[in-house]
């Protein structure tokens, strides 16, 4: 077997059990994970040259991976400049920054199937951006400075949809709650 | 209330600047945090949210469809 040839299914070998689960955790069935995969690693034969060493060869592999999601999903890799978690969170406090609508529904302490329902339901409702960071930072544990290789973003955008992504969560856990009491 | 107002408390650690705060910032925040009953339950709530997420995702796959996919990638 070639060197080129083997280095590829090392790789391969090392690195498509945690493709898949990143491509699961990006919302993707079964079938469509798999094809996600698939694609990346192609991807990844053809630009293989353009990587550096600065990262490593994993999270080059999810940067694949995640710009070949956005291209499935045939959104915009932008995100709405106004994003209305922004004027729900300031109306949660008054004007010396006290909570004045405090936060209601489960906590850590009231933890059941259906809780961890409604917030499965409601990360679907996350725009493919916030859902690749928050995904990255909460399942991954990656460093701030790893997600922002891998989504080619700067630090204060992904301080952005982070606090976007968990605070849409929130607010969405909150009102499925309430609707079901 | 000393120190970080509670819309603070909560953009800091929605937005991932908890950790990076200097180090007065966050012995003010834990103090925040031992005094306010509804940042102390914004931040469970999203520690709930957390813990979901890594459970569902968190798992490694079937190893038997991984090994099937990296097949598929080989041949």
């Amino acid at each position: 077997m070639p060197a080129q040839t083997t280095a590829f299914a090392e790789i391969v070998d090392a690195n498509t059990g945690y493709l898949l689960r990143a491509a699961i955790g990006f919302g993707l069935g079964s079938v469509d994970a798999e094809d996600l995969v698939a694609e990346t690693f192609k991807t990844f034969l053809e630009i293989q040259d353009r990587f550096e060493g600065r990262s490593s060869v994993r999270t080059f592999l999810y940067g694949i991976l995640y710009r070949k999601n956005l291209e499935r999903s045939r959104k915009s890799v932008r995100e709405m400049p106004v994003d209305p978690i922004e004027g729900i969170f300031k109306e949660r406090f008054d004007s010396r920054g006290m909570w004045q609508n405090p936060p209601r529904g489960p906590d850590l302490e009231a933890v059941s199937e259906e809780t961890e329902g409604l917030i499965l339901e409601c990360l679907d409702g996350l725009v493919e951006q916030q859902r690749a960071a928050f995904y990255f930072k909460e399942v991954e544990r990656m460093t701030a400075e790893e997600v922002c290789n891998t989504l080619e973003i700067k630090s204060t955008h992904l301080r952005v949809l982070l606090f976007r992504a968990r605070n849409g969560l929130r607010e969405c856990l909150e009102r499925k709650w309430e609707a079901k009491q | 209330m000393m120190g970080p107002s509670c819309e603070e408390m909560a953009r800091r650690s929605t937005s991932g600047e908890m950790d990076s705060a200097a180090f007065l910032t966050r012995i003010f925040m834990r103090m925040h945090m031992a005094m306010c009953n509804h940042c102390k339950k914004f931040l469970s709530q999203m520690k709930l949210i957390s813990n979901t997420v890594q459970k569902r995702f968190g798992e490694n796959p079937d190893p038997a469809r991984v090994a099937a996919l990296k097949k598929r990638l080989l041949d």
